[in-house]
């Protein structure tokens, strides 16, 4: 049992490693939110440019994702096995 | 199909659609999260089966962040050249169901 | 527990704010359902109920749009013709092109029957998005698996489909890291994919319509809760509108993803 689950007196069985994931994806739904907007705004503002506009959108998209995707992977790393 | 004057074919391309756009958006879409997935889990497996055989708990998280970067790597370098959502998948340039004889 | 059940004996008997039973919470005790009857040991359960409802109604409409087809259409004809153009040219088209139209049928009963179940989740008596159990949603994304499998390997081969998947122009040592991510995402995280969007987007929705619901009749006592029970009234309104939208989204998606694995399955090569 980690430190704060012995500390704390009356602890459910709390999976901190779902919660950290939950905490952690705040920042990329957001970053998401905001690449796609900004993309479809591009978009709405210059139809003929949607090709080149999408190519970039998807590059932000994985880049976002990918600090919502490490949220998963940290509670691996930071396991006290 | 239109032909010159030398016997060759000509293949006429046209603008895609809205709803081929949405259509191709849609898909890539899903494409790049399937990467980005398909990369943390296949390399997380292979780290892991590492791990296995060596009796060490480190190269799971190792291959999990190593199989993140590289599909992230991968999907920059898939999405990141010009004209590559009309391209199929061999990169060369093709383009795929645009043409005027479909 | 069966869920149904206790949560509408506890509010019919009176378990609202402040009188001392608690929160009746929704949770996964609410997708299962007592069967409304048993032949042995096959339960015939009211999400089965559903989706034998939706088979026939969308099998009975269509037939009886297209039964006596006339050049100019009337009736009811009109708006089967409505469907299936919309699923043509929206959904088909797009990725197939003219030739793919050998695969309507399958995609038109695809959409209506996903959207008609998605829509079971809305409808008075029967209020339950068959969808998000997940056995019926593993069917359909096995269905359309092996198709796009089974076309891929008749058209270009076993070898052929396979290698024409993979990017072209990478240098051979990239190509040989790309091979483990390339495999998995192909057969397991497209199809796996494909299936669970689907079953999550229903499972969500309900839940979220059931803890609204069971929230706003848990609210109104006679007391402060009144106040909060017509938020939570508000917030179903907004849910049911949302889950309209979600509930034609996510057939459209299905559908169009379909297209579109098909389509790279008959790609032709180069």
């Amino acid at each position: 049992m980690s430190a704060l689950a012995t500390a704390a007196p009356v602890v459910y069985q709390l999976n901190f490693g779902a919660l950290g994931y939950g905490l952690a994806a705040i920042g990329p739904g957001i970053g998401i939110g905001l690449v796609f907007g900004h993309a479809i705004e591009a978009m709405a503002r210059q139809p003929e440019a949607t090709a080149r506009i999408s190519l970039y959108m998807w590059i932000g998209f994985s880049l976002t994702e990918i600090l919502a995707l490490l949220g998963l992977v940290v509670p691996f790393i930071f396991h006290a096995a | 199909m239109s032909g010159n004057g030398r016997g060759a074919v000509t293949r006429r391309v046209r603008e895609p659609n809205e709803a081929e756009m949405r259509a191709l958006g849609l898909s890539t879409g899903w494409t790049v999260f399937s990467y980005m997935i398909s990369g943390l889990v296949a390399y997380g497996a292979i780290g892991w089966g590492i791990g296995k055989a060596i009796h060490a708990e480190w190269p799971f998280p190792v291959g999990m962040m190593l199989g993140l970067g590289i599909s992230v790597g991968f999907v920059i370098y898939r999405y990141g050249r010009m004209g590559a959502l009309e391209q199929g998948r061999d990169g060369r340039g093709r383009v795929k169901g645009m043409t005027d004889d479909r | 527990m069966i869920g149904d059940v206790r949560v509408v004996a506890d509010a019919a008997g009176g378990c609202h704010l402040f009188s001392g039973c608690g929160f009746p919470a929704p949770g996964l005790q609410n997708f299962n359902f007592k069967p409304l009857f048993s032949v042995g040991s096959f339960h015939f359960t009211k999400p089965m109920l559903i989706a034998v409802l939706c088979t026939v109604i969308v099998i009975a409409f269509f037939w009886a749009a297209f039964r006596k087809p006339k050049l100019v259409p009337r009736g009811i004809q009109n708006l089967g013709e409505l469907g299936i153009l919309a699923v043509r040219d929206q959904i088909l088209r797009p990725s197939l092109g003219r030739k793919g139209d050998v695969y309507l049928p399958f995609l038109v009963s695809l959409f209506f029957y996903i959207f008609l179940m998605n829509l079971m989740e809305l409808i008075p008596v029967f209020q339950f998005p068959a969808m998000s159990r997940i056995g019926f949603v593993v069917p359909l994304a096995i269905m359309v698996y092996g198709l796009y499998l089974y076309l891929g390997f008749k058209n270009q081969g076993a070898w052929g489909y396979i290698s024409n998947m993979w990017p072209r122009g990478v240098p051979w040592p990239v190509y040989i890291i790309l091979i483990p991510v390339e495999l998995l995402r192909f057969f397991i995280i497209q199809p796996f994919t494909l299936g669970i969007r689907l079953f999550a987007n229903m499972f969500a929705g309900h839940l979220l319509l059931v803890i609204f619901t069971v929230a706003t009749w848990y609210l109104a006592s006679f007391t402060i809760g009144l106040l909060f029970a017509v938020g939570s009234a508000a917030m179903v309104l907004f849910v049911f509108v949302l889950e309209l939208l979600i509930d034609l989204l996510q057939a459209f998606i299905f559908t169009t993803l379909t297209a579109t694995y098909i389509a790279s399955a008959l790609e032709a090569q180069h």
